[in-house]
């Protein structure tokens, strides 16, 4: 399956929607990058279907900013 | 010898939490949420479970979990971060010197005061003398849940619901009840501080402040925090905000294994053990001549107190006994427990009193080898 990538603002939001998706059976990984404007920063590399992604992280607290 | 100064720091601490911490030192050696490599990212995994594992026992969200030195350092966090100028904080008469003097501390800076209100035996009384003591300019009610001097609990749950009424932030110091009194963010508590090392299990220089987000609190110190890294204002979003600089990761990891360790045994089985044992103790003790209990636990009062009993010989200052018994193999400590406020309630203030407190891991035969030793000393002083 085609991965994508969501921004997260911390390593702990990050690892928070890896836990989140891992409960539902979803393979994803924390990955620390470096943005332009913003410095150091954080997304989730998943793989999965973008449209549940996002219900399940919206339903955690997290915004499901796809970069 | 035999051990029963838990309400200092828990020894010994759950196996887990041993082999733990040594396994972190050597699985999780990398800076965690500052590399992209996988040594680095695996730390930030372990750290992460860690954090979750401490945020469920209070019912908080993980990002809302911070990690820091030591409960001390989470009440400064959250006395200096609520500080607007002239700002006016509520505290009770059983505060210890983590409370009283970041406290005092802040209102000699910003102008502002602080009051002082008594706690009754009567949950009711302590709750109306709590609201009196709140003003318009009131920023936070600052409480203890329970006294490490006496164990006496304060009515968490109405002191929350006052605060909530009047719009102010309630702290709650949860350094003697984290991990075994029912303490939930649910009931109303805005920031709840605690130890890692007492209640939770974990290793010494651990610590927690967790919050329910509603009052923003000001840094005490700025610095890296792996994240947002262009820009020189400090992170707005946690657990970052407070984070700055590496943490004590190692010691982070086993703390997770220690908040683990309570969320199986269970908060109030373990409260319920603690208490057992200080009844046995108040029991036995009380009928030791020459001894003078500060409070008597017995199984109708139970819901009153967390698991500290303080004592005195008469006649001899508390560190007097406290260090004979040091030299018979009995781990206890005598003085004023750094509570002043709750000795000058008590009286106590010129001679401190001995403190006794057990943790999950004391048995009823340590108990009374204590009691024995107690009694031996209390005849041959009358003799």
């Amino acid at each position: 399956m085609d991965s994508f990538y969501i921004n997260m603002q911390s390593a702990t939001q990050a690892q928070k929607a890896r836990a989140v998706l891992a409960r539902n059976g979803i393979r994803s990984t924390a990955e620390r990058y470096h943005s332009r404007g913003k410095g150091c920063s954080f997304r989730l590399r998943v793989y999965a279907d973008r449209g549940k992604v996002c219900l399940l992280l919206a339903k955690a607290g997290i915004p499901c900013d796809i970069s | 010898m035999i051990y029963l100064d838990n309400a200092a720091t828990t020894y010994p601490k759950p196996p887990q939490v041993y082999r733990v911490w040594a396994d972190a030192m050597r699985t999780y050696g990398a800076n965690p949420g500052r590399a992209g490599y996988d040594f680095s990212s695996a730390t930030s995994e372990a750290v992460y479970t860690a954090r979750e594992s401490c945020a469920s026992l209070f019912g908080a969200q993980p990002e809302n979990t911070i990690f820091t030195l030591n409960c001390t350092h989470a009440l400064n966090l959250a006395i200096k971060g609520i500080a607007g100028k002239k700002s006016h904080y509520v505290i009770s008469d059983l505060e210890h010197n983590a409370v009283l003097r970041p406290v005092h501390s802040a209102t000699l800076k910003n102008g502002g005061s602080y009051s002082v209100f008594e706690v009754s035996t009567d949950d009711k009384v302590t709750l109306a003398r709590a609201e009196r003591a709140i003003r318009r300019d009131t920023a936070a009610v600052i409480c203890t849940a329970a006294s490490n001097v006496t164990g006496r609990r304060l009515p968490v749950k109405g002191l929350a619901e006052i605060c909530r009424r009047h719009g102010v932030c309630f702290v709650v110091d949860g350094a003697q009840g984290a991990g075994a009194l029912p303490l939930q963010l649910s009931d109303g508590i805005n920031i709840l501080c605690a130890a890692g090392h007492k209640g939770l299990y974990g290793p010494m220089g651990t610590g927690l402040l967790v919050t329910d987000g509603k009052y923003p609190l000001d840094t005490l110190m700025e610095g890296g925090t792996g994240s947002a890294s262009e820009s020189p204002l400090q992170p707005e979003f946690t657990p970052d905000r407070f984070e700055s600089g590496t943490i004590n990761t190692a010691g982070v990891i086993a703390l997770g294994a220690g908040a683990q360790f309570v969320r199986t045994k269970t908060p109030s089985a373990i409260l319920k053990h603690e208490l057992e044992l200080c009844r046995h103790f108040c029991e036995e003790a009380r009928k030791i001549k020459g001894l003078v209990l500060y409070n008597d636990i017995t199984q109708q009062n139970y819901h009153s107190y967390a698991p500290v009993v303080s004592f005195n010989l008469i006649g001899r200052h508390s560190s007097e006994v406290s260090d004979e018994l040091g030299k018979r193999g009995f781990c206890l400590r005598g003085g004023l427990h750094c509570a002043p406020l709750a000795h000058r309630k008590l009286g106590t203030l010129d001679i401190g009193t001995v403190r006794f407190s057990p943790s999950v891991f004391t048995t009823h035969a340590e108990v009374l080898a204590l009691l024995r030793e107690l009694y031996r000393m209390a005849s041959a002083h009358k003799a």
